[in-house]
């Protein structure tokens, strides 16, 4: 058996020449033999292939992956359309209030003339609120409460508050609890009776207050030692109306009660406190003027 | 622990002692069959990445079977078959000591050439089995794992190639 591959073994050198010396072409298989153990190995580069397949396999690996890439856009598709269809968005008419209940029992007070937007199907995930205009909130104790609006950002936990956010106003008043307000760069806490404003993107006031609610929610509203021009601002947006108070001379600071659903009565008690008459230009227009009896 | 860790073909290190190990060798037996060194890079790519892309699941011991194994059942239709070039040592010693006739270097040079053109008209599987060994040095068993065949078959071919080498190399004459 061995001797079958006789030749292979002298070529391995298992065996010596003499033990094929009888083959035939002996000679030429010795030089075959010789030769051949002088051939050169083919010209490899081991770097460079080496280089090559590693920047390969990261590429590999990067590949780009359509149906995870896919799957991962439908998810994303289908949870936006979610989010989007889940948002809910509250608007009051004006010269009428409406009263929204959060997902954990929270309530808001939308003022005339306001929109409010929350995300139900996220709500605890994002108890995030936009607010755009006026609204009264109280918040089930729980965790942090956002209150959104275009001027500054208002932080809560458990608690009740007014946030105002109306053309170039940002306010917001605490009645129980504490707030943060947070403003541009500007961080403000506010503890129960306090509150914050700013106009024109600067901090106008912060002082106290001593309601237990805003005036509006109850229909009523309160100033104190505001200027006439500011009370005569609130009457024309509580009742739609627009007053001409430019004859006026009286500049005193006013404090004291107005009714917000009844405009007769409020003009009345202006007219007294001011001493002025005031004339009906048209249905929603009046106009004030010094009342010149002594 | 350690020692799993050392034996991970995962580990860059290890795969690239892997690769210094086994590319040179995987290379040349392509170019012995196909005669074609692009061809015979891409194989020793392609084994490698699969390599790396099953680093987990192959343990180093494994790891050169595993080698053999994928290029053999690599396909690169895409390339074409070319004749394989060899080439000698640039100063090879003299064959025997008595001949010094002033025809020796030309037959010696005649010879070499003769042998090359026999070596390409080898069938695939007697040429790699041949030039593995008389070029890589490798043992029988050794070119067995290679072309995963058993020893007695590498046997048969290295007998076959040499008795095809030597009538070629006598009918060229």
């Amino acid at each position: 058996m061995k001797k079958k591959y006789n030749l292979a073994d002298w070529l391995d050198n298992k065996i010596d020449d003499q033990s094929i010396e009888d083959v035939s072409g002996f000679d030429t298989l010795k030089k075959i033999k010789y030769y051949s153990g002088w051939l050169e190995k083919p010209d490899f580069n081991k770097d460079k292939v080496l280089e090559n397949l590693k920047s390969t396999r990261t590429t590999k690996k990067k590949k780009f992956n359509w149906s995870i890439a896919a799957s991962i856009l439908i998810i994303l598709g289908i949870s936006s359309l979610i989010f989007i269809l889940s948002v809910k968005d509250f608007t009051s008419q004006i010269n009428s209030q409406e009263t929204v209940l959060l997902p954990d029992d929270s309530k808001v007070i939308l003022a005339q003339n306001s929109k409010f937007q929350f995300n139900n199907w996220f709500w605890n995930f994002d108890r995030t609120t936009k607010l755009n205009g006026q609204a009264y909130f109280e918040v089930a104790k729980g965790k942090t409460f956002t209150v959104k609006t275009n001027s500054g950002k208002v932080k809560v936990l458990g608690t009740r508050f007014d946030v105002k956010s109306r053309d170039s106003i940002f306010k917001v008043v605490c009645y129980e609890g504490s707030v943060k307000v947070i403003f541009k760069n500007e961080e403000n806490i506010l503890k129960k009776g306090q509150f914050i404003t700013y106009q024109n993107g600067k901090k106008l006031e912060q002082s106290n207050i001593y309601n237990e609610k805003p005036e509006w929610v109850s229909k009523t509203h309160q100033f104190k030692g505001v200027s006439l021009s500011e009370v005569m601002q609130q009457l024309e947006q509580d009742y739609q109306i627009e007053v001409d108070i430019t004859q006026v001379t009286e500049d005193k600071r006013f404090s004291g009660t107005l009714p917000s659903d009844s405009l007769s009565l409020a003009l009345d008690i202006l007219s007294k406190t001011y001493q002025m008459n005031f004339s009906v230009i048209n249905e929603n227009k009046f106009i004030f003027v010094d009342d010149d009896q002594e | 622990m350690e020692k799993n860790l050392a034996d991970n073909v995962c580990d860059e290190k290890v795969y690239e002692r892997v690769y210094n190990s086994y590319s040179e060798v995987i290379n040349n037996y392509f170019y012995y069959k196909f005669g074609n060194q692009e061809m015979a890079e891409e194989s020793v790519q392609e084994a490698f990445i699969k390599l790396w892309e099953n680093c987990k699941k192959v343990p180093l011991a494994k790891a050169k079977s595993y080698l053999y194994t994928v290029a053999n059942n690599l396909s690169l239709n895409r390339y074409k078959h070319k004749k394989v070039v060899l080439k000698y040592a640039k100063t090879v010693p003299q064959h025997t000591e008595d001949k010094q006739s002033p025809d020796y270097k030309m037959e010696e040079e005649e010879f070499k050439v003769k042998l090359e053109k026999a070596i390409q008209d080898l069938s695939e599987k007697q040429r790699t089995a041949f030039l593995l060994h008389r070029i890589d040095e490798k043992s029988y068993k050794e070119i067995a794992e290679i072309l995963n065949i058993s020893v007695k078959a590498v046997e048969k071919r290295m007998q076959k190639a040499l008795e095809s080498l030597r009538e070629k190399i006598e009918a060229f004459k």
